[in-house]
């Protein structure tokens, strides 16, 4: 238990030491950036170097399976970074507006990566094809004569660079006890739990069911990657439970839709589940009910599963109160397969459906920003300010 | 699935705290706005990486309505930048202080490297205030800003 805890306590320390030793280089790097004269060797060895420190970080402790879109998004994250950096350090406007644009392109690419092609069209459409074209019109029509004296010269750039390097290093020491464990359990739960609240009612179609699909992979495979942090004498009766409990749900998963009696021999086999349903699995088909006891049995040892690795419990969301509800809850809550093709489609029926008041107020608010804009240029006959 | 959402979280993160960085230190209005700009771009990655972590759409939607806000904030910030440029001619974040009081300026930017004269000569247009006196009674302010209010008004004190 004691070597435990000094164990986890040296692991984050070495951790969260490689965050804030990556913190503090960007702040060097960034002071020497922003001062007087161009050092474009110095910057380009600092710029290589932090980036290299926190990539280290990064494939240790965030990692995706594919090598190929792991190394994409390196590329495109890197990109977006030093662009960053030299938007802000860049002296001439026009060429930050570019790095601007730069930043924008690569955002789209990760954005492409984590499955989200619709947003990827909608970011370059809005920021690299409107704004950044409005920012470098407003930089034309503003542009004195070579540079201008407030672009040589920076408020001090020292406390802005250390107070914002302390910000992202406390981000990233949270964010990393939060999000960088693989996590699929969470998605899966919430699949679990709308199945059973679809299956729940009497006469409830078994064959319109929706199979929790994450990402086009089965939720066992996950589930049973998640379980590969879980070691000792637990992670082993974990296993086996998840082993017994996937036969059983592919067993009734599959014997849905034919009629065949293998629901009652289950139905008796697991008996502390079956007494706590024994009420309302009267008038289910054996088929609903065989489906709904797998379920639960699955969704409890995800819960186990979910407990064990430390990760924060689940919110459980309050039943639905009615078939209205359930209908609008499912269309965004759990989107049966988070896949490419079917996402610009769930999108649109989200904003359409679930935010539709929201989609109204965006609408009003653009519309009184156009105002805005065009009230603010009137030309008036005033005095001069 | 693995880990991905720790993926967008970091670079969101940093190009929020860059963009935080910029805005701070730039004295250019445009590159400021632009570096607000920078800071929403690292917060639409960290909800396209929670929504991926969730395996649902609320970060999605999020987002569009994140381009909508920032669609409205630059034509507002660009339509104020065109109208502050065509009254002062300059776009230096430190000239924008026509409030300000000439002999308070060198206090007013600790932070700023330049000497105390360059920060005199930067604000040629700030009046030069009387130091204020003791606080006037409510009664000499409603003298003096009514001398002669019309007799039998109904506004009337």
């Amino acid at each position: 238990m004691i070597v435990n805890f000094f164990d986890d306590l040296s692991r984050w320390a070495i951790r969260s030491g490689e965050i804030w030793l990556a913190m503090l280089a960007g702040v060097a790097i960034l002071v020497l950036l922003f001062a007087k004269g161009r050092r474009p060797l110095l910057a380009a060895a600092g710029t290589i170097g932090v980036v290299a420190l926190f990539a280290s970080w990064f494939v240790d402790h965030a990692s995706i399976e594919p090598w190929l879109s792991r190394l994409m998004f390196g590329v495109f994250a890197g990109l977006a970074i030093a662009a960053a950096v030299l938007m802000i350090v860049q002296r001439h406007p026009v060429y930050s507006a570019l790095y601007f644009a730069l930043v924008i392109l690569n955002t789209a690419g990760m954005f492409v990566l984590g499955s989200a092609p619709f947003l990827a069209a909608a970011v370059v459409i809005v920021y690299a094809g409107a704004i950044v074209v409005t920012f470098l019109f407003v930089v034309m029509l503003a542009q004195q004569s070579g540079l201008a004296a407030y672009d040589q010269r920076f408020w001090n750039p020292l406390p802005a660079s250390l107070a914002s390097g302390i910000l992202l290093g406390t981000i990233l020491t949270v964010a990393n006890g939060v999000y960088s464990r693989s996590s699929s359990t969470e998605a899966i739960l919430r699949r679990l739990e709308q199945l059973e609240r679809e299956l729940t009612p009497a006469n409830a179609s078994v064959a319109s069911a929706t199979e929790p699909k994450l990402l086009g992979k089965p939720y066992a495979d996950l589930l049973a990657s998640d379980l590969k942090d879980v070691g000792g004498l637990e992670g082993e009766q974990l296993r086996l439970a998840l082993a017994d409990a996937t036969t059983s749900w592919n067993a009734a998963w599959e014997g849905r839709l034919a009629g065949g009696r293998a629901g009652e021999t289950e139905l008796r086999a697991s008996p502390p589940a079956a007494m706590k349903q024994a009420t309302d699995v009267v008038e289910m088909s054996p088929q609903q009910s065989h489906l709904l006891l797998a379920t639960k049995k699955l969704h409890f040892v995800a819960r186990r599963i979910q407990s064990t690795r430390g990760a924060r419990p689940t919110v459980a969301l309050p039943p639905p109160a009615d078939a209205e509800r359930l209908s609008r809850e499912r269309s965004w809550l759990s989107t049966p397969n988070l896949d490419d093709k079917s996402m610009v489609r769930a999108l649109g029926r989200s904003l359409w459906g679930d935010y539709l008041l929201g989609i109204e107020l965006a609408g009003t608010l653009l519309l009184v920003a156009a105002v805005g804009a065009v009230a603010i240029n009137l030309r008036r006959k005033e005095a001069p300010l | 699935m693995t880990g991905v959402a720790m993926q967008f979280v970091v670079v969101g993160a940093s190009l929020f705290a860059l963009g935080a960085i910029g805005f701070l230190v730039r004295r250019n209005l445009i590159i400021m706005f632009l570096c607000i700009e920078l800071m929403l771009a690292g917060a639409t990655l960290n909800l396209v990486g929670f929504s991926r972590y969730h395996g649902n759409l609320q970060g999605h939607s999020m987002v569009i309505f994140l381009l909508a806000t920032a669609a409205c904030e630059s034509a507002v910030a660009l339509a104020l930048v065109v109208a502050i440029y065509t009254k002062t001619k300059t776009l230096d974040a430190a000239r924008i202080s026509m409030l300000n009081e000439r002999d308070h300026v060198p206090s007013k930017f600790p932070l700023d490297p330049s000497p105390a004269e360059a920060r005199v000569a930067d604000y040629p247009e700030s009046p030069s205030l009387a130091p204020a006196g003791p606080e006037p009674s409510v009664g000499e302010v409603i003298k003096s800003v009514r001398p002669a209010a019309p007799t039998g008004g109904r506004n009337r004190v």
